[in-house]
């Protein structure tokens, strides 16, 4: 991969990369380690070359999302801190709602509604970077939505039982 | 509510909050792509304010890196059979001196054991050493390194998510 390829690719992934993992595993710390091994490891790779951009982002976030996988087993949740807000004061009060509703979620559930509705990812890519069958996305990416909603129209309650 | 089969293609082909006109049709009667617009919408207010406060380090810094664990890798590589090399001549000098070859007397049992432990400390040694030095290399350039260009800041520009 050439350095101004690779420096494009970096400019344009690695802080959205880092908000994904930041929010699917709820701790900065990783995400930092993380973007960056995720980045070293799809350049040690041989057909980097010959990917497309979209293949090559859906490689990087399947790298991440197994390194996330095998690290937050490895590091306490002590180590979780607070994840920064918006900027504008305009959007607090639906910024405040989300970041509740999603915190109450699985890491699972926030890395598919994640990967589906911030990076556009398809149900075949979404698949292959969270390790599902396609057709199986569908429905957990609907399960998912449910109890957003839920959470977010306040629904405390519903949202615990299915839990 | 079932999930809406309209509703990846509803996300995935709409560049911000624009549709297609078919698509744009159905987004007005459909309830569950109407969820998954505003759910969209949202999730993109948290995705705005955590890349903006993001920390990632320079492209420059991580493509270094990549270079200097390349690099890393092929001396690793280059110097393998230094060191079976290393590893087999002591093994043979062992296996000499044991058998009692040409020019040296056979060793009594308390010599072998003697020269058995030097052997066994020696290959200790060496093991500890090459694990020591991929934990140095781990820890220090990898992260240490890292750690500290990160603390000093470079942040450029938010990218729009």
């Amino acid at each position: 991969m050439r350095d101004e390829d690779f420096q494009a690719f970096y400019q344009e992934h690695a802080r959205r990369l880092w908000a994904y993992i930041a929010r699917i595993s709820s701790n900065p710390s990783l995400a930092d380690d993380v973007v960056q091994e995720s980045f070293l490891r799809l350049w040690e790779l041989d057909p980097v070359d010959t990917m497309t951009p979209e293949h090559r982002k859906n490689y990087l976030y399947k790298i991440a999302a197994n390194l996330v996988k095998r690290e937050a087993r490895k590091r306490s949740e002590q180590e979780v801190a607070d994840l920064p807000g918006p900027e504008s004061a305009e959007q607090i009060d639906e910024w405040i709602g989300i970041r509740n509703a999603l915190d109450r979620m699985k890491a699972a559930e926030r890395s598919l509604l994640w990967l589906a509705y911030v990076e556009g990812f398809s149900h075949r890519e979404i698949g292959a970077i969270a390790g599902y069958a396609e057709n199986s996305v569908r429905p957990l990416l609907h399960r998912a939505k449910q109890r957003l909603l839920r959470f977010l129209s306040g629904d405390a309650k519903s949202g615990r039982e299915e839990q | 509510m079932t999930p809406c089969p309209f509703e990846e293609r509803v996300l995935t082909s709409s560049s911000g909050e624009i549709l297609a006109d078919d698509l744009a049709e159905h987004l007005e009667s459909c309830v569950s792509c109407q969820e998954g617009f505003r759910i969209r919408r949202l999730i993109r207010i948290e995705a705005a304010a955590l890349a903006a406060h993001s920390s990632v380090p320079p492209a420059a810094l991580v493509l270094w890196r990549a270079r200097l664990r390349r690099t890393n890798q092929n001396m690793d590589r280059a110097c393998r059979p230094v060191y079976l090399a290393q590893g087999l001549s002591l093994l043979a000098a062992i296996v000499y001196l044991v058998m009692g070859g040409e020019g040296t007397r056979p060793l009594g049992a308390a010599e072998a054991v003697a020269l058995a432990a030097v052997a066994l400390v020696t290959i200790g040694i060496l093991v500890g050493w090459w694990t020591a030095k991929g934990n140095w290399r781990r820890n220090v350039l990898q992260s240490g390194v890292a750690r500290g260009l990160r603390q000093h800041q470079l942040l450029g520009e938010a990218p729009q998510v």
